[in-house]
């Protein structure tokens, strides 16, 4: 059999037997109007259990769904009161009240099942304390049971009060008439809690509770005048019957308030929203105005906003009334995460299923979030890159020219007094232009080193590593050319662990520079055998290393720094660079 | 640009004990070739940075401490942070205050401590001896001397604000003003506008009016005004 099936067979075969019991036992009972209340009594059970075993399939973490079996279950124990058994008789008599209890259960407790709010549980507390403090004694002191009710039509011949303890009809009525006065204020608390929740409810909350709301109220009322005037009405019936249908007709507007959060989504993204854009979407298909976007940056391990901006991991406890909905890829990593207002958590299907129809919408903002993120990084070290030009300007040639300017005065000065100093002088100022030239020189070079521009990485390097200190080996695979920014990230991060080896490794050391290629990634790797004491490793020499990560991880690439077992150390890293074509590059190389 | 030594000064015949401190050797050694050529100065010694130069200055005061702003430690502002120093410990020592800056803020911030005995000078300027001189010596007596292209910059970025109240002044009100803001007494503006002293202050007081700036009796004060007028008016 379907397994599907089974289960809807499985579930709903109970309430068919609880009806078919029901409907057996009122006609058996031979009292009278028994076909009209067996027939009431067998569609109220058939819709209340109806209803249950669809919110149990629909929504089966939720506690709504055996609320309504149990409820079905003390409404068909009601059938027993056609019966001349004394024992079933008082116990159908007896647990009478409890299916209003439940009956306000279920409805304050819609659609989830769990009382949320302080004053919901005390009311149907209140509702149990009421039935077993006041109720069950009043039936304690009275040989006949005083209230009349749906399916009681034996009165006054009705069956013994196996409960009876003392016959004091004073206190039995006394009790009696407070169960009642209770039984009303009950019932106003439940309609005005229904009431209030509807003023403050979401949306889409507000979509389902509204025909309970009107289904409480008509039964609130019903049952009111019967606690007052013990008249027997259809209209018990027929507001019995109202709840169940409520809660199916709440269910479905829920529902189809849903599908169009859903469909306002799907239409809003077909104009591929922006990311700011995509936040309004969410924002109105979950009519949640505050709702806000983060995204999960892989790489940083933080979460960054639309704009790439860093922000501080989404925390649902600091803020009242917030909370987060967290949206993972299919290997369950965090993509995005939802802060909304709590209100939606009560809605777990809407923003399950609002948030996995953006899933690539979310995703790929991710990225983009992630791009400007990365952009706003290589922007800094742009910035950085220009404060160290500055500062070698500065410190450089400006000071040169300066200080060549004042010699200038000196000789002007001298000229008459002494020709022969002023002659020295000036031999002295043609080595400061030289000096000047040689140190603008290395400043361009540093920004742009023309072999680099000129013939690519690995001459470039070949010829960087002839000129440090220590002896350097290098093996350069034939790379290619690719794209100049990569170039550079490349050639400078190796240049700097060229240098912190010459700086580091002491005098005995020697260095291998190696530089490949598989397909597309693009590999070095500067090992040195040197003593590398703790104090002076380039490990502890924070900025060096933090730069020359920075330079890769600008250009999309990864680098590694250990300190090698035994001695030496290692600077490694990769970076994605497709091969430029060689005409592309030819091209590339007239422009420089 | 060679503007005469002020008139309070004396001539000099004792020499001037100048203390250099700049963190370039270049700068050092173009400060000491280029005031050997000046009779009444004499450098007594050349300091690296901040601490060297204090250390020098407590070791044997001289009248006058040439100092780079940025220097080691930090790079920063060593030199203002200097002439506040001395302001405290060393008062009779006068300092001047080498900078690459062309902020009126810096010169405003220097000043704060007391203009007497400051002087702010443009680097690229210094090779000017004659200027130097006048500015050490001006410094040494106690006068306060900033570099007359900086003030010169700041009127003329003054007057292109729309509602500048420089734009009120006359050509002649701003050459005065300039003159003031660079330090100058009115003799000195009288002489080296072939005015009477008389002339001068009348225009003096004008600007001062116009400016809505207290007109001091002592010059110093009336520096840090007009400099703090400029400074504030620049951002």
């Amino acid at each position: 059999m379907n397994p599907r099936l089974r289960d809807r067979f499985l579930l709903g075969a109970p309430g068919l037997v609880l009806a078919a019991a029901a409907v057996v036992v009122v006609l058996e009972g031979a009292r009278s109007h028994q076909v009209l209340i067996a027939t009431l009594a067998g569609i109220g059970l058939v819709l209340v259990w109806g209803v249950g075993m669809a919110v149990r399939l629909r929504y089966p973490e939720r506690p709504l769904g055996p609320l309504l079996f149990v409820l079905a279950g003390a409404y068909s124990l009601q059938t027993l009161l056609t019966t001349s058994n004394p024992y079933l008789f008082t116990l159908a008599r007896a647990t009478r009240p409890a299916v209003e209890v439940l009956l306000i259960w279920a409805m304050l407790a819609f659609p989830s099942g769990r009382l949320q709010r302080r004053w919901e549980r005390f009311v149907v507390l209140s509702g149990a304390l009421a039935v077993i403090l006041l109720w069950l004694p009043a039936l304690m002191f009275s040989p006949k049971i005083g209230l009349v009710g749906p399916f009681v039509t034996c009165h006054p011949q009705c069956p013994r009060n196996v409960l009876l303890v003392a016959d004091w009809p004073a206190l039995s009525w006394t009790l009696n008439t407070a169960f009642r006065g209770v039984g009303v204020l009950i019932m106003i608390a439940t309609g005005a809690l229904l009431f209030s929740r509807l003023r403050h409810a979401t949306p889409l909350l507000r979509r389902a509770i509204a025909p309970v709301l009107l289904a409480s109220i008509a039964r609130t009322l019903s049952i009111a005048v019967y606690l007052v005037t013990d008249a027997i009405w259809l209209a018990s019936y027929l507001t019995f019957w109202a709840v169940p249908l409520a809660i199916a007709l709440g269910l479905l507007r829920g529902r189809l308030y849903t599908a169009r959060a859903l469909q306002t989504l799907v239409t809003g993204l077909r104009g591929r929203p922006g990311a700011h854009a995509l936040r309004d979407v969410m924002a109105r298909a979950l009519a949640d105005d505050s709702l806000s976007i983060v995204y999960w940056l892989k790489d940083g391990a933080r979460w960054i906003d639309a704009d790439g901006r860093e922000v501080a991991t989404p925390d649902p406890s600091a803020e009242t009334g917030r909370a987060v909905t967290l949206l993972r890829d299919a290997e369950d990593e965090p993509v995005a995460a939802l802060i909304h207002d709590s209100a939606l958590l009560e809605e777990p299907m809407l923003l399950e299923s609002v948030a996995s129809s953006m899933q690539m919408a979310l995703e790929s903002h991710r990225l983009e979030a992630e791009i400007k993120a990365a952009g706003a990084r290589s922007a800094s070290a742009v910035e950085a890159e220009r404060h160290r030009i500055e500062r070698d300007l500065h410190d450089g040639a400006q000071q040169r020219l300066i200080a060549l300017r004042m010699k200038l005065s000196v000789t002007a000065r001298l000229l008459d007094k002494d020709p022969r100093q002023a002659e020295a002088m000036v031999q002295e100022m043609g080595t400061d232009v030289e000096a000047a030239m040689v140190e603008l020189r290395a400043l361009a070079h540093g920004i742009a080193p023309p072999l680099l521009v000129e013939r690519g990485l690995a001459v470039a390097l070949t010829e960087a590593a002839q000129r440090t200190a220590l002896p350097t080996r290098t093996r350069m695979e034939e790379i290619g050319r690719c794209d100049p920014a990569i170039e550079s990230a490349v050639y400078f991060c190796c240049l700097e662990a060229l240098q912190n080896a010459a700086k580091h490794a002491g005098p005995n050391a020697s260095v291998q520079l190696s530089l490949d290629r598989d397909g597309d990634l693009l590999r070095f790797c500067i090992t040195d055998d040197g003593v590398t004491p703790a104090a002076t490793s380039p490990l502890s020499d924070g900025r060096g290393l933090a730069n020359m990560r920075l330079r890769i991880e600008t250009v999309g690439g990864r680098l590694e720094v250990q300190a090698l077992a035994g001695q030496g150390f290692r600077v490694a890293g990769n970076v994605l660079a497709r091969q430029k074509a060689p005409d592309q590059y030819i091209g590339a190389t007239t422009t420089y | 640009m060679s503007s005469p030594l002020s008139p309070p000064t004396q001539p000099a015949i004792a020499s001037l004990r100048v203390l250099i401190a700049d963190d370039s050797y270049l700068i050092r050694e173009g400060l000491r070739q280029l005031l050997a050529l000046a009779p009444q100065i004499r450098v007594v010694g050349q300091c690296v940075d901040a601490p060297s130069l204090l250390a020098a200055v407590d070791a044997d005061p001289p009248d006058v401490v040439i100092t780079d702003i940025r220097m080691p430690p930090t790079q920063t502002d060593e030199g203002m942070q200097i002439a506040k120093r001395l302001r405290q410990t060393h008062p009779k020592v006068g300092v001047v205050v080498l900078s690459q800056h062309e902020s009126a803020h810096y010169a405003a911030e220097l000043l704060g401590s007391g203009a007497v005995g400051r002087g702010y000078l443009l680097k690229d300027r210094i090779h000017d001896l004659d200027h130097l001189v006048s500015t050490i010596s001006a410094v040494a007596a106690g006068e306060c001397r900033i570099d007359a292209r900086l003030v010169d910059e700041l009127v003329t970025r003054q007057r292109s604000h729309q509602h500048s109240p420089l734009q009120d002044l006359t050509p002649r009100q701003r050459e005065i003003m300039a003159d003031v803001a660079q330090g100058k007494s009115n003799l000195a503006i009288a002489n080296d506008r072939n005015l009477t002293l008389r002339a001068v202050e009348k225009h003096v007081s004008e600007i001062f009016g116009r400016l809505g700036l207290a007109s001091d009796e002592t010059i110093s004060r009336r520096v840090h005004a007009t400099l703090l007028y400029l400074a504030q008016r620049e951002r």
